[in-house]
Parts: C-alpha cells; structure tokens; sequence
C-alpha cells in the first residue's frame, strides 16, 4: 500500500509535466491542427469535433512520441488519420450534404474587403472537395511546403510516388479550377 | 487557376483560421481531453466482455462434457459450448490484439488499411460470435442443466427440441436477411461504426481497401 502511494506520488508530477509539454507542443503546432479539422470539415460544429477528436488522439498517443523524431511530422500523422476516419464515420451525415457556398461562409473574410482572395478560397474549397480522402491528404502537405521525402514519410509511400502524384494534383489543378 | 495562386489561397486561409473565433481553444483543455479519451473506449470494453463470455463458456462446457461423458446429449451439447467459448474468446483476443496495434502515429496509409483489416474482423467476429445464439442459448441452458443430477435414461425434453428448431429457423431467417440486404443497393452508413450488420461491415472494410489500393496506384 506505501509502495502504491509513492508510485502515485511520484506519477503525478510526471503527469503533470507531461501534460505541460504536450499543452506547449500542441500550442507551437496548434496550426497542423486547425489546417487538417479545416481541410477535412468544413461546417464550425463538425470542424470543432473533429479537432477534439485530433487533440485526443495526439494526447493518447503523446506518451509513445519519440522526441528523436520530428514533432510536426508525428502530429501530421495522427491528425491525417484521425480526419480520414472521421470523414468516413460522418460521411453520410446531412452537415456535408449542405451545398458548398453555405460552408464558406464561416471562413469569408468578415468584412469582405478583399473579393479576390475570397474567390480563391472559395476556388480552393471547391478543388479539395473534388478530391477523395487520401489525395487532400497529399495536397494539404504540398500546399504546406513540405519536401517529398516528408509526404512520403507522413503518408507511407515512396518519394517517388509522391512526385508523380503531385504532377497529377497540378495538372488536376490547371483543367478543373 | 495556377498553383502559386492555390499556395496563396491557402495562406489567406490559413491567416482566417488562426483568428477565427469558432475554433474553440477551450477544447485542448485538459478535462476535455479526458472526456474525449474515455469515449474511445467503448469497443475495448465490449471485446473484454465478449472475452470473459469466452471463457465463462469454456469453463461451462467443460464442467457439462467431462461430468456426462455417458450422456450422449449432455457431452454434444458441453462439447458445443466448450468449442463455441473457444471461437469466443480467440475472436476477442484478435480484435483486441489489432485493437492494441493501431499506432496512429504510424504512416497514413499503413494505418487505414489496418482499420479497414479491424473492421473487416469485426464485422466477421460480431457475426461468428453473435448469430449462433439463435442455438447457442438452448446448448447453454442445457449445459447448465447438465452441471446437476442428470437421469440417463431420461428422453430430451419436448421444449428442447421446439427451442432447436426455432433456433435454426432463426438463423436461416437471418441468412436469407443477409442475403437479400446484400443484392439490394446498400445505402450509406458509418464506414468505422462497428456494428454487427454482416455485409455492409465486409463492404464498407472493401471500399477502403480498394480506396487505398487506387490512391497507391495512381
């Protein structure tokens, strides 16, 4: 019974620093987050469940992170994953049955200074919507800047792959926007 | 529209999403978290169940078949039970096993498949595990029976037999179901939702597969 207590005696300052880290971490790279949910939901209520399910999973997982490896490309993972399969749990639901000028009104700009930017994010929306799960996986990372080699790293396939999908994405890009 | 162009529509929105209000904070707090941890478990739980049902069942069996030995009905039936708790609990094992081996932070596609694979066994284990009671439940309440003082020379009794027969119509009424839900057009469903629903689970479990399978090989 002693030995139990001091366990959790001594668990509960690693917890909490635990804890404090992730919060710090998860703060740096808050926007992985919020570009994935956005990528994959774009209703506010839906958006916002799936970040809670993204920061679930990333602080489930967070004991298992390897601080060797690159933060970013851990919490690419998990939040990608978590959006795929979310995506196919509320496939069915009426909130992406809404036609898709209603989802934007939440991401225009308020004060509607700048049309021609809302015209491109409206561009953007309606490109990604085209797209199926795997390849806004692919085009979110690219439209991040990351290299070939970390898309490849991020999604488990080869460098290679990764180009000649890019290529096609550009050339989709060019004929249907 | 032009790449650079796309690249400068993603950064306008990313500059909307950083400032905009209904992206709520509040939701990396930690009691959230907690919340949202706890409700990942319900398909953990159901498994540990199905896996003391396994075991509960082995036990049963095996205290009916080697107490009758010389009770033709009583060993068939203990026998059943024991073997059927063994199918019980190697299914919850594996689903647990696969359960325990999703690493989210593993690549992308590495980590669909292998839901899909989960899915797939669900769905094959909820079916396995869950039609066969339409009979399973006579064998139990006989193997319970068979725990006490059991006259040999008795014949099986008359609600036995009625039991059985239902049973079997039962499960050949759910089979035909199947059958006929498969040749209609499926209507959407949860793609993840684990439920005991037969060929949709198989198809759903499919439809990723071949997604992955097309996004590879594009």
């Amino acid at each position: 019974m002693e030995s139990h207590t001091t366990t959790m005696a001594t668990d509960a300052p690693q917890l909490d620093r635990r804890r404090e880290r992730f919060g710090g971490l998860l703060e740096r790279h808050r926007g992985i987050v919020l570009k994935v949910a956005n990528t994959y939901a774009w209703q506010p209520d839906d958006r916002d469940e799936l970040v809670q399910e993204i920061a679930a999973q990333l602080w489930r997982a967070f004991p298992g992170y390897d601080a060797q490896r690159s933060f970013s490309t851990w919490m690419y993972r998990i939040a990608l994953n978590v959006a795929i399969s979310h995506v196919r749990s509320t496939s069915h639901r009426d909130k992406h049955a809404v036609p898709l000028d209603e989802t934007m009104h939440d991401i225009a700009d308020d004060n509607g200074a700048d049309p021609e930017a809302d015209q491109q994010v409206r561009a953007l929306h309606r490109f990604i919507a085209l797209l199926d799960k795997l390849n806004r996986a692919l085009l979110l990372l690219y439209l991040e800047d990351h290299s070939y080699r970390e898309m490849a790293d991020i999604l488990g396939i080869t460098e290679t792959n990764v180009a000649t999908k890019i290529s096609r994405l550009k050339q989709r890009i060019r004929t249907e926007i | 529209m032009e790449l650079d162009e796309l690249k400068t529509a993603w950064q306008t929105l990313d500059r909307r999403l950083q400032r905009h209000d209904t992206i709520n904070l509040e939701l990396f707090k930690e009691t959230k978290l907690e919340k949202a941890r706890i409700s990942l478990r319900p398909l953990f739980w159901g498994q540990m169940l199905q896996l003391l049902l396994g075991i509960g069942l082995i036990v049963l069996g095996v205290a009916c078949w080697t107490r009758n030995t010389s009770v033709p009905g009583l060993l068939v039936a203990g026998i059943l039970v024991h073997a059927f708790g063994v199918v019980t609990t190697v299914a919850a094992g594996i689903t647990l096993g696969l359960m325990g081996t999703l690493d989210y932070s593993a690549p992308v596609l590495k980590i669909q498949k292998r839901m899909a694979m989960l899915l797939r066994f669900y769905t094959l284990n909820a079916n396995v595990c869950g039609l066969p009671w339409w009979i399973m439940w006579v064998l139990v309440v006989v193997a319970f029976a068979g725990l006490g003082q059991v006259d040999p020379q008795a014949a099986t009794p008359a609600w036995i037999w009625i039991s059985l027969v239902i049973g079997v119509a039962g499960l050949l009424g759910t089979w035909c179901f199947h059958l006929w839900k498969r040749r209609t057009p499926a209507r959407p469903t949860h793609e993840d939702a684990c439920v005991a629903d037969g060929a949709d689970g198989i198809r759903r479990s499919q439809r990723i597969l071949d997604e992955i399978t097309q996004f590879e090989k594009e």
